[in-house]
């Protein structure tokens, strides 16, 4: 297996994934159902784009299931007083970057270790989303339609989440591959030092990636808000969980600097998939919840035969 | 000599400033203890809010301390401590974990004082129990389905968090009242009380049974309903008229229900006022204001219980409930 190429472990299970599915039920290949399933991947694809750009230096940010939550419960509150969209989504941005910059701070220039540093905004960012909307859900009365289509609207027949989520990996994509910053990424996660010695500013390319990731994690608690059009305080709980299986399972080392979009677009599209059809097939929540955990670590020991072993 | 006589000096100048100083601690103010587990849900905030606005508008003669450990079983624990150290003459409580807290309440229990829990009961007999049961609940939504499609249909039940009781006797009333009937779970998950995530299960169960094959969504919750009501609206699977049922009466539920955008949500009452009210009927022994507040049974081991009925919310009766639910309104502001 020596010579096979990155990620043909995971398209092999991505496969294997999609033939079981179409074999188990007849709904699977359903034209409504493959977007539903690509409505799943954008949505949680978002933050594991995020998530890749911190660990591949190495890192990992906890902080942005409740990230989502904030931003949900700040929309609501914003719109429920009549804020004007363009404003309250830029808002809604740039909370989610300054909880990036904090983490980012204090793991870049404080060094404290990104597990604790992002831990500590986790529950601290949880607690603002519990204090602004009085520990309830915000309803923000209608929905206006222009913010309604980001995340329950349709364009052309394919719901709007899916396109957000391409321009987020297209850009993610150029940013890693065609780019000064992208490179310094890889080389600040593979060695640090030598990466400080060849003239990178490691520091700030730490500081830059937490905020890359909060934005992100705005942007996608902007689409929950959009689609389920309540704030609720208390969602997105485990989100970062979710990020960071699929950021694994599509071949990202949490060793840092080995790691693609196009893998973590793969590991979207595993989890959701694997959530799709354990409901088509009806299968009990109890054995859902074993097969899909059988599945992440089979989908990563898949990706690991591919390396020799050292 | 002198050292008893400059200590009784001091106690009786002590005593005097007491008396004088603090009428709001002194014998015409009926201090009531409220110990509160979290405020992280909108039921307990206005489990909260309620009793506390009720005491100040009719209980005069209360001061009602109100304490909120946040989630932690070690903060509720030093909470009541503090609350006995202040005097009180009745304790109300709202566990946070109810296996944590039986020694401390023991020890409150032992001092004389009565204890009333609110909502969640605890293991150790107290003085009173006062809250709503689950069970009958389960039972209640699953008698108006199977009423409401004369015994023959299909159901997708989703179910809130496995691992607490809510969910569990919730579950089990609904599977009680069924029996018996052609009325089929065909489909069931454990959304955890999450709207996205009743939301994406109900996606995908849309596509597993095409039109017609649902007759009816039962959730264990008012916000996994709206979950199940978006996905049926999103797949335009509006018109099939399929019943959507939650539970707990949230003011945002009573308005989708009075649209008819949900069918019914039964009440989950959030102890208040009668919280306060049992509280200040057992300091002032005033049984006949105990009575009044629902079904009172009397048990072997001297605790007793007062069972808060639910309400059952459709269309018909919507209106009267406007904003006596809970949660975020913006028509009731």
């Amino acid at each position: 297996m020596k010579y096979l190429p990155r990620g043909t472990g995971l398209a092999g299970a991505l496969i294997v994934l999609i033939i079981a599915a179409s074999l188990i039920s007849p709904h699977f290949l359903n034209p409504i159902n493959i977007l539903n399933v690509l409505r799943q991947v954008a949505l949680y694809g978002i933050l594991g784009i995020g998530m890749t750009f911190v660990i591949l230096t190495k890192g990992i940010d906890l902080s942005v299931g409740s990230i989502v939550a904030l931003v949900g419960v700040t929309g609501a509150v914003l719109m429920e007083q009549g804020m004007p969209i363009p404003l309250m989504v830029l808002i809604c941005i740039a909370i989610g970057a300054l909880v990036g910059c904090v983490n980012g701070f204090g793991i870049s220039y404080f060094r404290i270790p990104a597990f604790i540093m992002t831990l500590g905004c986790m529950v601290m960012v949880r607690g603002f989303a519990l204090m602004i909307a009085d520990g309830g859900t915000v309803n923000p009365g209608k929905l206006a339609d222009s913010f309604f289509v980001l995340g329950g609207g349709y364009m052309l027949g394919v719901p709007t989440p899916i396109y957000v989520f391409a321009a987020v990996c297209i850009i993610a994509a150029v940013v890693l591959s065609f780019t000064q910053f992208g490179r310094a990424i890889y080389a600040v996660g593979s060695n640090e030092e030598a990466a400080r010695l060849s003239g990178i500013n490691v520091p700030l390319v730490i500081f830059s990636v937490y905020i890359i990731c909060g934005v992100l994690a705005a942007l996608s608690g902007l689409i929950f808000l959009s689609r389920l059009s309540v704030g609720d305080p208390n969602s997105g709980l485990g989100l970062e969980l979710e990020a960071i299986t699929i950021t694994v399972i599509g071949g990202t080392s949490l060793f840092g600097g080995e790691g693609t979009v196009l893998g973590t677009i793969g590991g979207a599209m595993v989890l959701a998939i694997i959530a799709n059809i354990l409901n088509l097939a009806g299968v009990s929540p109890f054995s859902q919840q074993v097969v899909k955990g059988a599945i992440i670590v089979l989908a990563v020991l898949l990706e690991a035969g591919r390396k020799p072993r050292k | 000599m002198l050292n008893i006589t400059r200590r009784m000096l001091i106690i009786s100048a002590g005593l005097a400033t007491v008396l004088t100083a603090a009428p709001a601690f002194s014998a015409d103010k009926i201090i009531i203890g409220f110990s509160q587990a979290s405020s992280n849900s909108a039921h307990r905030n206005t489990m909260t809010k309620r009793n506390q606005a009720y005491a100040a508008e009719h209980f005069k003669d209360v001061d009602l301390l109100v304490t909120n450990a946040e989630g932690k079983s070690a903060k509720q624990i030093s909470d009541v401590e503090s609350l006995m150290v202040q005097g009180m003459k009745v304790l109300m409580i709202s566990a946070q974990d109810s296996a944590a807290i039986a020694p401390t309440i023991k020890q409150v229990l032992a001092a004389g004082i009565p204890v009333i829990t609110l909502e969640r009961s605890l293991d150790i007999p107290v003085t009173l129990h006062v809250g709503p049961h689950n069970k009958p609940i389960g039972t209640l939504a699953g008698k108006y389905i199977a009423e409401a499609l004369k015994g023959k249909g299909n159901v997708v039940e989703i179910k809130g968090d496995p691992a607490v009781a809510p969910a569990v006797e919730r579950h089990e009333g609904f599977a009680e009242a069924i029996a018996g009937t052609d009325i089929k779970v065909i489909a069931e998950t454990h959304a955890d009380w999450d709207q996205e995530k009743a939301l994406k299960f109900m996606e995908d169960t849309l596509q597993r049974f095409p039109a017609g094959q649902i007759q009816a969504v039962y959730a264990h919750n008012d916000n996994m309903a709206f979950g199940a009501l978006r996905a049926i609206q999103a797949a335009g699977r509006d018109k099939e008229g399929i019943l959507i049922i939650g539970i707990d009466g949230e003011n945002a539920a009573i308005r989708a229900v009075a649209k008819g955008d949900l069918t019914a949500t039964f009440t989950y009452s959030t102890v208040a006022p009668e919280g306060v009210i049992a509280a200040h009927a057992l300091a002032t022994n005033d049984t006949a204001a105990l009575e009044k507040l629902g079904t009172l049974t009397k048990k072997d081991d001297g605790s007793m219980e007062i069972e808060i009925a639910s309400k059952m919310i459709t269309k018909e009766n919507a209106a009267e409930f406007f904003c006596k639910g809970f949660g975020d309104d913006p028509e009731c502001k």
